[in-house]
C-alpha cells in the first residue's frame, strides 16, 4: 500500500488529502473537510486537468489582444501544446464575451474557447 | 568659419555648447550615449555650492563662486527649476568648530557673499528644528541653492541647438584627427567631423579622449557617491542644505530637498575600480543612513520611505583641480576634464572661461546677430487648481490632459513633446517629464510610456529601451516566436 | 461655479463598480465613476487567468468574465462615468479636482464618495535592492499589463522575488508564453500566495521555490545578467557562505501591495497603520462622514469575490447617507488585535447588524481559535498569513466596550 498527500486547491482551507493505494488497485482518500474535495483529487490522480488561458490576436479592435481561455479544463499534459497551437489564430472585431472562437483544438480533445469582449 | 566639436554632452559640454553658439562658429556638439545628461549629470546631489570649500586660488575656486553667482540667471533663461535656500555646515564638537572657523576664512579669501557663523543653538534649532541637539554652530551661506542637472543640461542643450549647434547622439568619438600639430577633427562610427578646435568634456571618458589627442598627463580616478531618494510624503524636515563638516575628499553627506520636493541624502565617497560601477552597496546605505541621521535623527522614522538608491561617479582627476588646459601641440585641443564637486555649480563659469580662451586663440569671437537667450520648457498643466493657462493648454492640445503618470501628474501632451524634443528612450522621457520619478517608479506609466512612444515614433515596441545599447524593456511580443518554429 | 454630485465613485475596479451598481441600484441618479484608464474594469482586464468568483457566482472565471458582469450592469443601469480621467485632489470638504482631456481641470463638490481606488505595488527602491539599475526588472502587476493586455514577454529567462499570488500567477504565465522561469525566491520559510496557486502556478510547471532565500544585488549594465542570492535564518539574517549567483535576463519584483492612499491623505481621513488605509467600520464608512472605502484601497484582499462584497456595502451605504436614512452610530468599538494578528478589517463596530470580518495573522497557525471580546466567532484547522480569513461577526452577541481584542490563538504550523 503506498501513501502520499495531494493538496485539495478548491478553497482557500486546502486540505492535504491522504491518499492510501492498496495493492489491489483500490484509491481511499480521507483527511478533506468537505465533499468537493474528493472528485477533485480523483481527478488529479487519474488525469489532471487545468484550465488554458492565453492572449490572442485580434484586427480591427481598440485592444491590443484577446484573452481567451478554454471553456473546460484539458488534461494538464496538453497545456504547452494547446499554447503552441494557440499561437496561429487570429480573428476579427468584434468579438462578444463568450464567443466560441475555435472548437476541437488539437484533435485531442473537444473544447470550444471562450473570449472576452 | 571655425568649427568647434565638443566631446560630452552632460553639464559641462551642453552649457559650453550653449555659451559657443551665442557666437559666429560651427558647434558640434557629440555625445557618445543616445541623449544628453545620461552620465554623471544625472545622478549627482544638484547642489549649487557658495565655495567656501575649495582651496584659495584653485581654478575650482574661482570658477565654483563665478558659476554661483551665474546660476539664478542661466536657471531664468533655460527655465528650470532652481531654489536659494542657503546651506549650513554643522558642528558638533570643538573640533568641528575650529573646522568651521577654517572654512570662513577660506571662504572669505574666495569671495564667497554673506559667509556667517552662527555659534547660538537657539537660533540654529530655530532655523532647523529638526537638527540634531548636538549642533553647536553652524556656517551659515546664503548663496547655496540646488536646481535639477539633468534638466539644466537637457535645457542648454536645446537653446544650443535653437541657435545653430549641431547635436550628435549615439555616436562615440573613436579617433582624434591631427594634421601637422593642429586639430583637424574627429571620427565616429558614423564618419568623420571637421574641427578646427576640440573641447574634450567627457566626463569619465575625458582620461581616454585626451589620450585620443595624444595627451596622457592625467587619469580620472572615479569615486562613487550614493544617494538615497525618499518619497515626498516624508514632511519637509530641512531648511536648508545640510553639511557635515567636510573631509579632505569630500564634503560629506547631505541632507537637503530636491529641487521637485523629495528629500535627498548622500552621497558616499567610495573609490572604484571601474568607470562604471554604478552599483548600489548594502554598505553605502548604511553609511548613508548612520550619517544622515548625525544630522537630522529624525530620518530614523523614515526608512521604508525611500523611492530610490542610486549612485553617480565623480570623475576625479589626479591633480585633485579642474584641468582646463590647451596645449600647444596638438594646436586646439582643449581639455575641460576632472570636473567633479563644485563642477556643476562652476559650469556656467566654466563655459565663459571656455569662451575667453576661444576667443584669445581665434582673435576676436563674433556674436551672432539673433541669439535666443532663452528657452520655453515643455508647457506643464497645473493639475490640482483651475488656471487659465492650463485650460488654455488643455483646449488648443488635448493630451495634456491626459494623465498617464499616476504619480507626478504628467501628461500624455508632455511625453509627446519630450519625444518630440529629442527623448527616445524611457530615461529620456523621465528627465525630460518626470513621468517614471514617483513614488511608484514607473510602475503605473511604463506601459502606457512604451505605447506613447512606439505611436510617436514607429519603434517596434520590442525595441524600445531605457536608455540606449541593450537596455530594453520588453523582449518580444507573444507567440510569434512559436510561429516561427512551427514553420 | 462648481458642479455638485451626489456620489463619486473613485475608481472602476471590483470594487468601485459594485459600489456604484449598489449605488444606483438603490435610486441614486446622480452619479459618476472616475477611471484613470482607457477602460472600466481596474485591473481585472489584465488578469486573464481563470479563478475568480468562485465564490461570488459559484463558477470559475477569468478576470476579465467576472468584470465583464459588473460593467454590463453599469451598461444597463446606464451609470455614468468619466474614463482617462484622473482624480488629482480631493479636499476634507468633498470637493473632487479631475483632469481628463475633455474637459481639463474640473472642480466637483462631492455630497457622497466612495474610495476604491485599489493598490500600488511597492518597487525596487523601497526596499533598496543594491546593485545596478540594468533595464529588466519589473513589478509582477506592471509584467501583467505588458504580457496580458500589450502581448509582450519580459524576457527570456525569468527570477521571480516574493511568493505572494501576482508574482505566482506571473511565474505560470511566463512559463505558458515561452519564457522561463528559473526561481521564485521568498524570504520567509512558507510562501506568500494561495496554495491553489502554489500548486498550479510552481508544482506543475516544475519552477523551483526557494524559500528562506532573498537577493543581495542585481547585475547588468545594460540589461540584467545575474542576481546575487543569499540563504536566511529564522531571524532574516543572511547565513554567511551560502551565497551563489543566478543568471537571468529579467527580474520580476512581487515583493508587496500598498493601498493607493494619497487622496484619503488629502481629505485628512484617519488612517490605520496596520492596513495603510483610512480605518472603517463594517458599513465602510471612513471617519469623515459621507466617505466611504471598499476594496483593496482599504487592505490587500486575497479573492475579488469579498472585494466586490465590500463595494456592494459601500455603495449602499452610501445611498442611505445620500437618501438621510442613516442611523447615528449605537457604539463606538475599536477593535485591538492579538499579536497573533497582522490587521484586521473592519477596525470599528459602530452598529448592531451581522457583518463580516477580515483578518490575516502573522505566522501561519493549526488549529486556530478566533475570539471576538467574549465570542468565539470561528475554528479554522490551518490558517497562514496568505489567506484572508472572513468571519461572520454579530454585535448584538458582544459585550461591549471601548476596546475589543479580537484574538487568534493556535498552535504554530511550521510546514
Amino acid at each position: 500500500m503506498t501513501v502520499h498527500e495531494i493538496p485539495c486547491i478548491l478553497c482557500p482551507v486546502s486540505c492535504q488529502a491522504r491518499v492510501e493505494k492498496t495493492a489491489a488497485g483500490t484509491i481511499l482518500i480521507t483527511n478533506l473537510e468537505c465533499q468537493r474535495g474528493e472528485p477533485y483529487v480523483r481527478q488529479e490522480l487519474e488525469t489532471p486537468l487545468r484550465d488554458v488561458f492565453t492572449t490572442i490576436s485580434i484586427i480591427g479592435a481598440d485592444i491590443p489582444r484577446l484573452p481567451v481561455r478554454t471553456s473546460q479544463p484539458v488534461p494538464k499534459q496538453e497545456v504547452m501544446n494547446c499554447m503552441r497551437a494557440l499561437a496561429q489564430l487570429q480573428v476579427t472585431a468584434p468579438v462578444r464575451i463568450g464567443t466560441v472562437i475555435h472548437q476541437n483544438l488539437l484533435d485531442l480533445v473537444y473544447l470550444p474557447f471562450v473570449s472576452f469582449f | 568659419m571655425t568649427s568647434i566639436i565638443i566631446i560630452g554632452g552632460g553639464i559641462i559640454g551642453t552649457l559650453i555648447a550653449r555659451e559657443l553658439a551665442k557666437y559666429q562658429l560651427a558647434v558640434t556638439l557629440i555625445e557618445k550615449e543616445v541623449d544628453v545628461a545620461f552620465g554623471s549629470t544625472k545622478a549627482n546631489s544638484g547642489i549649487i555650492h557658495a565655495g567656501y570649500d575649495d582651496q584659495p586660488h584653485t581654478v575650482k575656486a574661482q570658477l565654483c563662486v563665478r558659476g554661483n553667482q551665474l546660476w539664478p540667471i542661466l536657471a531664468q533663461q533655460l527655465h528650470i527649476p532652481f531654489t536659494q535656500p542657503g546651506s549650513l555646515v554643522i558642528a558638533t564638537s570643538s573640533e568641528d568648530y575650529a573646522s568651521l572657523e577654517a572654512l570662513l576664512q577660506r571662504g572669505k579669501q574666495n569671495r564667497v557673499p554673506s559667509l556667517q557663523l552662527i555659534d547660538n543653538p537657539r537660533i540654529l534649532t530655530r532655523r532647523e528644528p529638526h537638527l540634531t541637539p548636538h549642533a553647536i554652530a553652524a556656517l551659515y551661506a546664503p548663496t547655496a541653492g540646488f536646481t535639477s542637472p539633468y534638466e539644466a543640461a537637457i535645457a542648454a542643450a536645446e537653446n544650443a541647438q535653437a541657435n545653430g549647434v549641431r547635436l550628435i547622439r549615439g555616436q562615440p568619438v573613436q579617433r582624434i584627427i591631427i594634421k601637422h600639430g593642429k586639430i583637424a577633427g574627429a571620427s565616429t562610427p558614423n564618419g568623420f567631423w571637421p574641427a578646427d578646435y576640440i573641447i574634450n568634456t567627457a566626463g569619465l571618458n575625458s582620461d581616454t579622449i585626451s589620450s585620443l589627442a595624444g595627451i596622457s598627463s592625467f587619469s580620472i580616478q572615479p569615486v562613487k557617491g550614493e544617494y538615497l531618494l525618499y518619497d515626498k510624503q516624508v514632511p519637509n524636515i530641512v531648511n536648508h542644505i545640510l553639511f557635515p563638516v567636510p573631509t579632505l575628499q569630500t564634503k560629506g553627506i547631505v541632507v537637503t530637498q530636491t529641487v521637485h520636493g523629495n528629500l535627498l541624502v548622500g552621497p558616499t565617497a567610495t573609490a572604484t575600480l571601474h568607470k562604471h560601477d554604478c552599483a548600489t552597496t548594502i554598505a553605502g546605505h548604511q553609511e548613508i543612513i548612520t550619517e544622515a541621521t548625525k544630522l537630522v535623527p529624525l530620518l530614523n522614522q523614515y526608512p521604508a520611505q525611500t523611492i530610490a538608491s542610486f549612485s553617480g561617479i565623480r570623475a576625479e582627476a589626479d591633480t585633485k583641480d579642474f584641468i582646463i588646459a590647451t596645449y600647444d601641440d596638438p594646436y586646439g585641443f582643449i581639455n575641460v576634464a576632472g570636473i567633479k564637486s563644485p563642477g556643476l555649480t562652476a559650469a556656467p563659469a566654466i563655459a565663459q572661461q571656455i569662451t575667453t580662451i576661444l576667443n584669445d586663440y581665434i582673435g576676436s569671437l563674433k556674436e551672432k546677430e539673433r541669439v535666443k537667450l532663452t528657452r520655453t520648457p515643455i508647457p506643464r498643466p497645473q493639475t490640482t487648481v483651475q488656471d487659465t493657462e492650463t485650460m488654455k493648454l488643455i483646449t488648443n492640445r488635448p493630451r495634456f490632459g491626459h494623465l498617464i503618470c499616476r504619480c507626478e501628474h504628467v501628461s500624455e501632451g508632455e511625453v509627446i513633446e519630450a519625444i518630440q524634443r529629442g527623448a527616445s528612450t524611457l530615461d529620456g522621457i523621465k528627465y525630460r517629464t518626470r513621468a517614471g520619478m514617483g513614488r511608484c517608479q514607473g510602475g503605473f506609466c511604463t506601459p502606457h510610456l512604451i505605447q506613447v512612444l512606439s505611436h510617436q515614433t514607429g519603434m517596434k515596441v520590442e525595441t524600445i529601451t531605457k536608455r540606449g545599447g541593450m537596455s530594453h524593456i520588453l523582449s518580444s511580443p507573444i507567440k510569434p516566436h512559436w510561429s516561427c518554429e512551427d514553420t | 461655479m462648481v458642479k455638485n454630485l451626489d456620489l463619486a465613485v473613485i475608481g472602476s475596479g471590483a470594487a468601485g463598480l459594485a459600489a456604484a451598481v449598489a449605488g444606483a441600484t438603490a435610486g441614486i441618479k446622480d452619479v459618476c465613476i472616475f477611471e484613470r484608464e482607457a477602460w472600466l474594469g481596474g485591473i481585472l482586464p489584465q488578469c486573464i487567468h481563470t479563478g475568480f468568483g468562485v465564490q461570488y457566482f459559484n463558477e470559475n472565471l477569468t478576470g476579465p468574465e467576472y468584470i465583464t458582469r459588473f460593467t454590463e450592469e453599469v451598461h444597463q443601469l446606464q451609470i455614468p462615468y468619466r474614463l482617462n480621467t484622473l482624480v488629482t485632489h480631493i479636499s476634507p470638504s468633498k470637493r473632487i479636482t479631475y483632469v481628463n482631456s475633455e474637459e481639463g481641470v474640473t472642480h466637483l463638490q462631492a455630497k457622497a464618495i466612495v474610495l476604491a481606488m485599489g493598490c500600488r505595488e511597492r518597487p525596487r527602491g523601497a526596499i533598496t535592492i543594491p546593485g545596478d539599475r540594468p533595464a529588466g526588472i519589473l513589478t509582477a502587476g506592471t509584467a501583467q499589463r505588458l504580457l496580458d493586455i500589450d502581448g509582450y514577454l519580459p524576457g527570456r529567462r525569468i527570477i521571480i522575488l516574493g511568493s505572494g499570488d501576482i508574482g505566482l500567477i506571473m511565474a505560470r504565465r511566463f512559463t505558458m508564453e515561452g519564457a522561463i522561469v528559473q526561481a521564485v525566491i521568498e524570504q520567509l520559510p512558507y510562501p506568500g500566495g494561495l496554495r491553489r496557486n502554489i500548486v498550479q502556478c510552481l508544482h506543475d510547471f516544475n519552477i523551483p521555490l526557494l524559500l528562506n532565500h532573498t537577493i543581495t544585488a542585481i547585475h547588468g549594465l545594460d540589461r540584467v545578467e545575474h542576481i546575487d542570492i543569499v540563504q536566511l535564518d529564522s531571524q532574516l539574517n543572511p547565513i554567511p557562505n551560502t551565497q551563489r549567483t543566478m543568471a537571468c535576463d529579467t527580474l520580476v519584483l512581487s515583493v508587496g501591495l500598498i493601498p493607493e492612499n494619497e487622496l484619503s491623505y488629502d481629505m485628512q481621513l484617519q488612517m490605520s497603520p496596520s492596513t495603510r488605509g483610512p480605518w472603517i467600520n463594517e458599513q465602510c464608512e471612513t471617519s469623515k462622514q459621507g466617505v466611504y472605502a471598499c476594496g483593496n484601497v482599504v487592505h490587500v484582499n486575497d479573492l475579488v469575490d469579498h472585494v466586490t462584497q465590500s463595494g456592494h456595502i459601500a455603495g449602499k451605504v452610501a445611498a442611505k447617507y445620500l437618501h438621510k436614512e442613516t442611523s447615528p452610530p449605537l457604539y463606538h468599538m475599536q477593535l485591538i488585535p492579538n499579536q497573533n494578528i497582522r490587521y484586521l478589517v473592519p477596525h470599528r463596530i459602530n452598529y448592531n447588524t451581522p457583518f463580516t470580518l477580515y483578518l490575516r495573522v502573522t505566522h501561519p497557525l493549526r488549529q486556530a481559535t478566533i475570539t471576538l471580546g467574549n465570542q468565539v466567532i470561528g475554528y479554522r484547522q490551518r490558517v497562514t498569513p496568505s489567506e484572508l480569513i472572513p468571519l461572520s461577526v454579530d454585535p448584538t452577541k458582544i459585550i461591549k466596550a471601548d476596546s475589543i481584542v479580537a484574538a487568534i490563538t493556535g498552535i504554530p504550523d511550521l510546514r
